[in-house]
């Protein structure tokens, strides 16, 4: 599903040039819930920007579902996104002057999902993640871990084929990320597509089918 | 006769009611309201002398040359004119002003040509005062002008007279010498107009006048001859309150003899008694008539573009002359549209039930309104 | 966006829950436009007004005979009349009649002239017999009647020229403004003549010409009459005032440009504090193409709102302005009487597009910034410093393209305020610029000094820049043009004030109030003949044909120089006394020597009452009067060709030993002996007076000059409320970190205050810049005037203290706002 080979990125800061990883390599089957180990500042986040079509490698291939990602330029980054993408952060996301429903309805919206549908759906995932009386409430309204849940069903509500979670409890309590973890988990796999979770946390990391390691501009299997 | 009573009839702004505007000069009553105090009334018979009375007779308010005709060329084209000079004097008396405008005379010329092949008639209307050289009356040589609209003749009113008029639309330059003397209308020239004394006007004609000259017209001369007739006419006040306007008629017979009607309409549509008119014999004698002589009945009306409806086809007769008369417009719209609106124009004369041609003549409707 | 609403309802919600920014945003657009739809609806009303008073004087005639100098002789109009076939015709002939203090005109005219069917007051029909034949009957339009009591029937007085005389009102009759004929009393031609002594004359004949007839007719004419088209008289008007509508038009777009300025920072604010939403939308699919559009079609929205807000507003200022309008037209050019206020659509439609296009301009930049949101910020970015470095170029290019326009554009005005917003736009590009090196100047001489809190505070400036500078920099433009229109005004005072010293050197100055009233010829003589005068030099003011053009002329004696001066701008020094003695020779103002391209030499024709006189240029002087042009004519030189000899002024000296006082009040007795009312005036009281004009003029300038300054102010205040907002967690921090409420107002205002002072100092050489734009451009091409530039420090002083309190006062409620704030929300805001 998806194939990530020799990526390489470098940035510039302070004055110099930093190479955060050459040569990366990186397989996901579909379905499969992959988490991603790392240190701080190992390039966990801008790994997950390369495969989220955020961000360029200098060098290397993705391809999601066949196809060669890391090539696009605007706009087909940004429909290709739209399409076969979800996001969760670990600072929510979510916008501040639209609803609960509205913030998850979002992603159906710019597909141009009909109403009837896209309401269908986003009633669905808002009972799936247990928010089903709060669609009207806008999102600072909520708990740190309501508002992470309604950052999953909007991940979640247009089926993606790959959703990139990065650090999905790090704003959260111990007993609060756990439980959005449950969620997470659960739903993605509900929903068939990969999921690949970036955390610096043991415990998260072996909840996922198949753990993996960033270090030193590699990855490998644990 | 008519003329007399067309001012007089603005005078009294009964002619006028259609023209009473908030803008244009509207002359009807600019020339109206003042008390004739001062002026010399038409009272009794007087001594006419000629060429002296061709002149301005200044001592009373209003006066006028009026001059209508029938013309053709030499290949039958038939045209009608008129030309008139009205004198309206403000005031009895000048005061003595320094400034040459100053006056107390205006002057009115109204002219019109009627081309009655072609089916037209135009028209046109002046004002002047009679200071500066704009308008005015001299006897030395003769010459009555309203800027360069004028008639003029030799030293002391001798024939011929030289008419000339230019408008926008046409041009008149005629030339008339009298084939008969000038008839005293009325009562030895003192013609009655209505019951009180000194509504009166003095009144001659000239019935004939033999006219040669050229008509411009559309950019083209026409040579033509023809005859005129010449109305004089003076008063200070004529016409009664409750007199509405006239049908007048001056007719020259292919026998010889001339024929003058008015008749004066009551406010009720009735015939004033005061109507009258004068038969001049080929042999130059002179029958006047008086209202109870002669008949008079509208034949046809005509519709004008604002409305009115004129009898333009009429019924004469004169029992005592043996006449019965049909006389009919040449042209059914010779409408003046001048700041008074009336009806003059130029007409056939025929035998009553045979259509026999028997003259022509000229026409003058007032008082008729929408 | 693609049919997707969420997008539309997220930028709703967001105003709606920062109304305030939504409210100045607006406010600043409208602003913008509402200068400009009140000056387009005052100039454009002056300009019908114009067009009606010159329908009051045409009506339906189409042309106008006059005599090149003086009064027509009647016969013309006798012989017009008996050529063939003539032209509808009206003889006119004019006085000024004074009734009580009252100043009026009454035309005479041939009532039987009229053309038929067209429009006429009916009086003049209804009352002919008596209007022709009564001397001194008038007929009196309503509105003179309300005004000067006249009632029909009942006999008045007037005067004419000194001579008293009796009217007697006939009727009265209605005429709306614009009435042909319906300004003025109405007489017969025939009493005018003899009330004004003037038997065989006439001022014109009014004629209605068909198109072709006018050549004809001006073929036949001798060369001492002219034959006019009325509608020409509608292009010297547009030509005399059209500087003046040009500058009023400039000076409503520079508000514009300022309200632009903050549209682009509500806009640029707008974006950054919802940098965390566009970042999400990328996230989820949105390109930045879709971004882009929407802040585009917001600040269409934003714009069109403002725009017809803008509009409402600019029709109720514009009444007020249209006052200021009319009196300035009335002062400097034609008297008009101020109509309803009108505008043309078309001019309405203007004013939004013209809003539209500067809020769209203005939001281009903002919303290219939107557009480049990274999904999720990857980092903050401000404007990156190569785009910093190409508008600081840009600006410099613009800058550097002014004077190279200056120097190619000969002297079109438009190319002179194409120039002047070249200079502001240039210099507003390079503001950013050149505050940061401003602020790290400051900064490098600062910390040596003071503790941490001026380091703080302008440390806190300068990080707020790229938040602040737009709104700083409309600051620095608003209080640019009032330094500059301050300099350019002030100069102008200063040069007038000089030259009308000069000018009145004469001790009394006497003269009769009113537009062509004149002496008789004895007054000099008299005067001459009076104890304590030591010096009389009487002076004639005339309208003129100089080589085919109306001008204002004044005729002196050689005796003149004793009472008046002139300060000769080009030729010798003496060119003025020279000539005046030699009676020969022409003196031409600097604004006719520039229109006309004159110089010393140069010949000019002058229209006599017999053949044209070929004179020599002898110097151009310098005058303020008239802004069309005026000249100086020997009164040796007037008094061979013109037959006229009456006086306009008569300027006196007085002996050292005179009381001016008791020679005034003896003056005065002597005029009323006449039945005058003669002004006797000191040259100080004509100055005042004159001045008094002068400052009236520039009162629009000052509105306008104060509007741009309120734009800016709203700038300033909602782009300080805007930055404090989005630090109000630093401000948080400094709170916890134990700064009172107090010290950290005493901060924000410190930090306000030098945010001003920088836009003023910024302000300052674009002030000045300014100023000799519109000094030696400006009005140099508006008026041809020449003025000495001066600057006065106290100028320089206001506008540093405007800019510090404009940004101090806009800083106080936000700072007040913030101090009072709940700690624990501004720290764990979000």
């Amino acid at each position: 599903m998806l194939t990530a080979k020799g990526l390489t990125y470098r940035f510039r800061e302070g004055g110099a040039d930093h190479e955060l990883f050459a040569g990366l390599d990186l397989e996901l089957a579909a379905g499969e819930c992959v988490a991603l180990l790392g240190a701080s500042g190992s390039g966990k986040s801008t790994l997950l920007n390369l495969l989220g079509t955020i961000d360029s490698p200098q060098a290397g291939a993705i391809h999601i579902g066949g196809r060669d990602i890391s090539r696009l330029v605007e706009p087909e980054r940004t429909l290709f996104r739209r399409q076969h993408l979800g996001f969760v952060y670990q600072r929510f996301l979510l916008v501040p002057t639209l609803t609960v429903a509205e913030n998850v309805r979002l992603p159906l919206d710019l597909l141009g999902v009909p109403g009837n549908d896209a309401d269908a759906r986003v009633a669905h995932w808002l009972d799936a993640v247990g928010l089903g009386s709060r669609g009207e409430s806008f999102p600072d309204r909520l708990s740190g871990g309501e508002q992470q849940r309604v950052a999953i069903a909007r991940a979640l509500v247009h089926a993606p084929e790959l959703v990139l979670a990065d650090e999905p409890t790090g704003s959260l309590d111990a007993e609060t990320g756990e439980r959005v973890l449950d969620l997470l988990l659960a739903r993605a796999r509900e929903g068939g597509g990969a999921l690949l979770l970036v955390t610096h946390s043991e415990a998260v990391a072996h909840r996922a089918d198949r753990v993996l390691r960033l270090e030193g501009g590699r990855v490998t299997s644990l | 006769m008519r003329r007399a009573s067309l001012l007089l009839l603005c005078l009294l702004g009964v002619a006028c009611g259609d023209r009473r505007p908030a803008t244009g000069l509207d002359v009807s009553s600019a020339l109206g309201g003042e008390a004739a105090a001062g002026f010399a009334r038409a009272s009794e018979p007087r001594r006419f002398a000629f060429p002296e009375d061709h002149n301005a007779h200044r001592a009373f308010r209003n006066e006028w040359w009026y001059f209508t005709g029938q013309l053709a060329t030499a290949d039958g084209e038939g045209f009608g004119y008129q030309v008139t000079f009205f004198r309206i004097a403000l005031a009895p008396a000048a005061p003595g002003r320094s400034s040459a405008w100053a006056t107390r005379q205006v002057w009115m010329a109204h002219v019109a040509l009627s081309a009655i092949d072609a089916g037209a008639h135009w028209h046109g209307e002046r004002f002047a005062r009679a200071a500066l050289g704009l308008a005015g009356q001299q006897a030395r040589p003769f010459r009555v002008w309203l800027e360069d609209w004028q008639v003029t003749g030799g030293e002391g009113g001798s024939f011929p007279w030289e008419l000339a008029v230019a408008t926008e639309d046409f041009t008149l330059a005629l030339s008339l010498s009298p084939e008969r003397d000038p008839l005293l209308q009325g009562d030895e020239g003192l013609s009655q107009k209505s019951a009180e004394a000194g509504n009166a006007s003095y009144y001659y004609s000239i019935t004939r006048l033999a006219t040669a000259g050229a008509i411009t017209v559309g950019g083209e001369r026409h040579t033509v001859t023809g005859r005129s007739w010449l109305d004089r006419e003076w008063s200070t006040s004529a016409l009664g309150a409750d007199q509405a306007g006239w049908d007048w008629f001056s007719l020259q017979l292919d026998n010889g003899a001339d024929l003058m009607v008015y008749r004066l309409r009551q406010k009720d549509g009735s015939t004033d008694r005061h109507s009258a008119g004068t038969l001049l014999g080929a042999d130059g004698r002179r029958q006047a008539l008086a209202a109870g002589d002669f008949q008079l009945q509208p034949r046809r009306w005509w519709r004008s573009e604002d409305g009115t409806r004129y009898p333009v086809a009429w019924r004469l007769q004169v029992p005592g002359a043996g006449l019965d008369l049909r006389v009919e417009a040449l042209l059914d719209d010779q409408v003046m549209d001048t700041a008074v609106r009336y009806w003059e124009g130029a007409v056939s004369v025929a035998e009553a039930d045979s259509d026999r041609t028997l003259g022509r003549g000229y026409l003058e409707m007032t008082g008729y309104r929408p | 966006m693609s049919g997707s609403r969420l997008p539309v309802a997220a930028s709703t919600r967001f105003y709606r829950q920062h109304p305030l920014q939504l409210l100045l945003a607006l406010l600043g657009i409208s602003l913008g436009a509402a200068v400009i739809v009140a000056v387009a609806l005052a100039t454009r009303t002056a300009a019908l007004s114009f067009d009606r008073s010159l329908e009051a004087l045409a009506g339906p005639m189409t042309h106008e005979l006059r005599a090149r100098d003086g009064a027509l002789q009647e016969d013309l109009y006798r012989r017009l009349r008996l050529s063939g076939n003539p032209p509808p015709a009206l003889p006119m002939l004019e006085a000024q009649l004074r009734i009580g203090d009252r100043q009026l005109t009454l035309v005479g005219i041939d009532p039987l002239a009229l053309p038929p069917g067209g429009p006429a007051p009916g009086a003049v029909s209804s009352e002919l017999p008596r209007l022709l034949t009564e001397p001194g009957a008038v007929l009196v339009p309503e509105t003179i009647a309300a005004e000067t009591g006249l009632r029909p029937g009942r006999p008045a007085r007037g005067t004419i020229r000194e001579r008293g005389m009796a009217l007697l009102p006939l009727a009265l009759f209605p005429a709306g403004p614009g009435d042909w004929l319906g300004d003025a009393l109405l007489a017969d031609i025939a009493t005018v003549q003899e009330l004004a002594g003037r038997e065989g004359e006439l001022d014109r004949i009014q004629l209605r010409l068909a198109p072709g007839e006018a050549e004809v007719l001006r073929r036949a004419l001798s060369p001492t009459v002219e034959l006019r088209r009325h509608a020409d008289r509608r292009d010297t008007f547009d030509a005399m005032t059209g500087a003046f509508r040009t500058n009023l038009t400039a000076m409503s777009l520079l508000a514009m440009l300022v309200g632009a300025f903050l549209v682009y920072n509500t806009m640029a604010f707008a974006v950054v504090q919802r940098r965390a939403t566009f970042a999400v939308l990328r996230m989820v699919g949105t390109t930045p193409r879709q971004l882009f559009h929407r802040l585009l079609l917001e600040a269409a929205a934003l714009g069109l709102v403002g725009g017809l807000l803008g509009i409402a507003l600019g029709l109720v200022l514009g009444q007020g302005l249209l006052t200021l309008v009319a009196r300035t037209v009335s002062d400097l050019y034609v008297a008009i009487e101020p109509t309803r206020p009108a505008i043309a659509p078309s001019q309405l439609l203007t004013a939004l597009a013209v809003t539209l296009g500067a809020v769209l301009a203005a939001t281009l930049m903002p919303a290219r910034e939107a557009a480049r949101t990274a999904p999720v910020a990857l980092e903050k970015s401000s404007a990156a410093p190569g785009r910093r470095r190409l508008q600081a170029a840009a600006g410099l290019v613009l800058l550097a393209a002014c004077p190279l326009l200056l120097a190619v554009s000969g002297s079109s005005l438009l190319a002179g305020f194409t120039a002047l917003f070249l200079l502001i736009t240039g210099y507003a590009l390079l503001c950013p610029a050149l505050l940061r090196g401003l602020l790290a100047g400051l900064l490098r001489v600062l910390p040596r000094r003071g503790g941490v809190g001026p380091a703080l505070a302008l440390r806190g400036v300068e990080s707020a820049l790229p938040r602040t500078a737009p709104a700083l920099t409309a600051l620095a433009v608003a209080v640019a043009a009032t330094v500059g229109v301050a300099i350019m005004i002030d100069s102008f005072r200063g040069s007038v004030a000089s030259w009308l010293e000069r000018t009145l050197q004469g001790d009394l100055y006497v003269y009769l109030e009113g537009e062509g009233e004149r002496l008789a010829p004895d007054w000099e003589a008299r005067l001459a003949a009076l104890p304590g005068v030591e010096t009389v030099a009487a002076a004639r003011q005339r309208t003129l044909r100089i080589d085919g053009e109306p001008l204002r002329v004044l005729v002196l004696g050689a005796n003149a120089v004793a009472s008046r001066s002139f300060a000769i701008v080009t030729g010798p020094a003496t060119a003025a006394g020279d000539m005046l003695a030699a009676g020969d020779g022409i003196l031409v103002s600097e604004p006719l020597a520039r229109r006309r391209g004159l110089t010393v030499g140069s010949t000019i024709e002058l229209a006599t009452p017999a053949a044209p006189l070929t004179l020599s240029v002898r110097g151009v002087y310098r005058d303020y009067a008239s802004s069309y042009g005026a000249a100086v004519l020997p009164r040796a030189l007037y008094e061979r060709h013109w037959p006229d000899r009456e006086l306009s002024s008569i300027a006196l000296t007085l002996a050292a030993d005179a009381d001016p006082q008791a020679l005034r009040r003896q003056l005065l007795a002597l005029g009323a002996a006449r039945g005058l009312e003669l002004n006797v005036n000191s040259n100080r009281a004509i100055r005042d007076h004159s001045l008094a004009i002068f400052d009236r003029t520039f009162v629009i300038t000052e509105v306008l000059r104060a509007l741009v300054i309120v734009v800016a102010f709203v700038g300033i205040l909602s782009a300080l409320m805007a930055l404090f907002l989005e630090r109000s967690r630093e401000f948080a921090v400094l709170r916890a970190t134990g700064m009172t409420p107090r010290q950290l107002l005493g901060l924000v205002l410190t930090q306000a205050g030098a945010s001003g002072l920088l836009a003023g100092l910024l302000a300052l050489p674009l002030g000045g810049l300014l100023s000799i734009l519109l000094i030696d451009v400006i009005n140099r091409r508006s008026f041809g005037w020449s003025l000495a530039t001066r600057v006065d420090p106290a100028i320089v002083l206001h506008s540093l203290l405007l800019a510090v309190a404009a940004a101090a006062l806009a800083a106080l409620w936000p700072a007040r706002r913030l101090a009072g704030s709940d700690l624990r929300d501004a720290l764990y805001a979000p």
